[in-house]
């Protein structure tokens, strides 16, 4: 008689298996998170041994301190520029590149490749474009004769935090224009050629057929361009600083400067949890939503 | 034979999991100093120079002491980086044996927080007070009075840098220009170089430190000594007349005698407008002698002028680099690193040292074969009576940063001169408030 397949297979198995992942999860994960919220909830310069628990004291901070504040609403503002041009570009290239068109895979390529490029060098290389002396886009506006729009791009606080929003927008249009392509493909041509047959011009079809059918991809779209933008760092950090004054100053950039310039680690690790919970807090949402979605099919 | 399969299993996966861990607290750890006559090595921190030839330096000393050898880290990123590094060795335990460091408020958190060994003791064996530029000692004796206890000493001063006017003799001479004795003279030789097309300064506002070098120049003449030392102690009022005086001058400056656009430049692209003619000079300090060459200059088309305060004693905006030796280390490998700093401070050493370093802390560092200008850098460093210390270095980060922003909202245009006075000495009072 052969014996069942499961035979001699404890319930215990399965656990064994995955325990190996559990335990990195949990020391390089889960530890450091605990870790990092106690030192929210203390003084702490991050170097000595002395400790101060102070409780919500470095919450309550946040929301008083003037500079936190500023930095918080530069990073409302950064959001909507690094959300909104991005998702409109990559949904046009999507509907632009879904066509039949000679050579659309090598188009979708070069547009996606600012993607997988690594930040900081992207940070210096766009930091030299804009540079007002020798960078190559004044350069250019004043080979063509309009030295007027050869402006102090990255030194003036009216423009830094755009000129680095325009940087952004060239980096990241690639990732969503990928997903929108993805639920392009999901969409019936019979729908489109049904609408045609009943007269629809192609701006009625866009707003009838195809937004109403890109829901989903655009609410995972906007969510992720959302959380990813809340947690921005390197491209401000190595472009302008934070600066000029504070005019690029962004919650993520004025972390990092509280905890290792300012030796305020438990005020830091305040301002990193403040984010993170902005972030679930438009994540939960998301999920939600996407569940709903999938449990009423 | 399934069992035993699955026990395999959870070895390996344990294994796996925790060789992160091992090999992290492995790759950490480094011989353990003993007593004399075995084997020690030094682990050392350092952001300057080239790594090759500080081992070569070093390696001449373990040619004395076969015991004795160093293993350097080399930390790339700049200031910054190097500050960041060093904090997260000591609060994780993994600190080196001793490593360089600037002075004031930078060596402030290190001090502070117990890391940092007094080299009191060391300082009477070695006599190294005698050896040591005077106003480099008194930094390095100010630093452990403000951050550790009072009349103790961490660290040996080995490099010493004024900050001064660098210009290009190309410029200087076409315009037949005098070094300006007096802050109107020159004023007046930034119009004239103005008037010739030229700007005047250039500078790399990046991280604003860069630009504050200026302001801190502009403090010293309208504050005077007395004042400006104390404003940078935190002990005077920043909305004070002389510092609005300051911030007025600095905002001219702005609008008329630097390259535009300086508020973003890198400080090492800064240099750039001098290199082409269209700036005269920077606001550097002694590392310009071996900057040049790096950045492929001839050095000798190169000048430099100390500030002209309008007040007596002249005095410099200066600042130290020292070495200091790790608190938590074994006794035997400080007693080893105090060793090797008393033979590096050496005049004939720190002579060894200048041929890729372009200053010291010691007293009579032989300066033949030294490049004329490097010597001229040197004889200027030494000669000065008193300097102090540069503004980075004396406010602490936090109301340091709020100075950054003050400066750089004048720059823009978007604050006064007495708005931003204002907001230097709240930021002053909002960390005095937190740290009571």
């Amino acid at each position: 008689m052969k014996r069942r397949p499961t035979q001699g297979v404890s319930r215990l198995t399965p656990i064994w298996f995955f325990l190996p992942a559990l335990v990195i999860y949990v020391v390089f994960i889960i530890y450091p998170m605990i870790d990092s919220f106690l030192v929210s909830l203390q003084k702490w310069d991050g170097v000595s041994i002395r400790h101060t628990w102070v409780g919500l004291a470095n919450y309550v901070s946040f929301f008083k301190d003037t500079a936190s504040l500023h930095a918080l609403a530069r990073t409302l503002q950064w959001t909507v520029g690094s959300v909104v041009p991005p998702t409109i570009l990559g949904l046009l290239l999507a509907i632009a590149l879904n066509r039949n068109l000679p050579g659309k895979t090598i188009f979708r390529a070069v547009f996606y490749l600012p993607f997988v490029m690594p930040l900081v060098a992207l940070g210096i290389t766009w930091s030299w474009i804009f540079n007002s002396d020798f960078g190559a886009l004044n350069t250019l506006f004043r080979g063509i004769g309009l030295p007027g729009l050869a402006i102090e791009w990255l030194s003036n606080p009216k423009t830094a935090l755009w000129s680095i929003v325009g940087t952004n927008t060239w980096y990241a249009t690639g990732f969503p224009m990928v997903l929108f392509l993805a639920g392009l493909q999901t969409i019936p041509e019979e729908l489109y050629e049904a609408a045609w047959m009943d007269g629809a011009r192609p701006i009625r079809t866009f707003w009838s057929i195809t937004i109403p059918l890109l829901r989903e991809s655009l609410v995972i779209v906007v969510a992720l361009l959302i959380i990813s933008s809340l947690r921005a760092f390197d491209l401000i950090y190595v472009m302008t600083w934070g600066g000029p004054g504070q005019s690029t100053q962004v919650l993520g950039v004025w972390m990092y400067f509280n905890t290792f310039l300012f030796n305020k680690a438990g005020y830091g690790s305040a301002i990193a949890w403040s984010l993170t919970i902005i972030s679930l807090a438009l994540a939960i949402p998301y999920i939600q939503i996407l569940t709903r979605e999938k449990s009423s099919t | 034979m399934k069992r035993r399969s699955w026990m395999v299993s959870l070895v390996l996966g344990l294994a796996f999991s925790f060789f992160p861990v091992v090999a992290a607290v492995a790759g950490g750890s480094h011989e353990q100093g003993a007593a004399q006559g075995k084997q020690i090595t030094l682990q050392y921190f350092q952001y300057n120079g080239d790594q090759q030839q500080w081992q070569d330096l070093f390696d001449k000393f373990t040619a004395l002491h076969p015991n004795i050898r160093v293993q350097q880290r080399v930390i790339t990123g700049g200031a910054s980086t190097y500050q960041e590094v060093l904090k997260t060795a000591m609060a994780s335990g993994t600190e080196p044996d001793f490593f360089r460091e600037w002075g004031g408020s930078l060596s402030g958190i290190m001090i502070s927080s117990g890391h940092v060994l007094p080299l009191n003791d060391y300082y009477a064996k070695y006599d190294w007070q005698k050896q040591v530029i005077g106003w480099a000692y008194n930094q390095v004796a100010q630093n452990g009075k403000l951050f550790g206890k009072s009349g103790d000493i961490y660290g040996v001063p080995v490099a010493t840098q004024a900050i001064a006017f660098w210009y290009s003799k190309a410029i200087w001479d076409k315009l037949g220009l005098t070094v300006p004795k007096t802050y109107a003279q020159l004023e007046a030789l930034n119009a004239k170089v103005r008037a010739a097309g030229i700007y005047p300064l250039t500078l790399g506002g990046r991280y604003d430190w860069m630009t504050m070098r200026l302001f801190d120049y502009l403090l010293e003449v309208t504050a005077g000594p007395a004042l400006h030392d104390q404003l940078l102690e935190m002990k005077a009022n920043w909305d004070s007349p002389q510092v609005v005086q300051a911030f007025t001058l600095f905002k001219k400056w702005v609008d008329n005698w630097i390259v535009p656009g300086f508020l973003n430049t890198q400080p090492q692209d800064s240099h750039l407008p001098m290199y082409q003619g269209k700036a005269l000079y920077t606001i550097e300090g002694p590392w310009m002698a071996s900057t040049f060459a790096a950045d492929g200059q001839d050095a000798s088309n190169y000048s430099f002028f100390l500030y002209p305060t309008d007040h007596t004693p002249v005095r410099a905006e200066g600042f130290i680099e020292q070495l200091m030796i790790g608190a938590d280390r074994p006794k035997a490998n400080q007693e080893a690193a105090a060793e090797l700093i008393n033979w590096y401070i050496q005049p004939q050493i720190q002579a060894e040292h200048l041929k890729f370093d372009s200053t010291t802390g010691t007293l009579n560092v032989p300066t033949e074969g030294q490049s004329p200008l490097i010597a001229k850098s040197l004889k200027a460093l030494a000669s000065l009576r008193d300097t102090w210390l540069i503004l980075d270095q004396s406010l602490p980060e936090e109301p340091l940063h709020g100075y950054f922003r003050a400066q750089d909202d004048l720059a823009a245009g978007t604050i006064t001169p007495e708005q931003a006075a204002k907001e230097v000495q709240q930021a002053i009072e909002k960390y005095k408030a937190e740290n009571k």
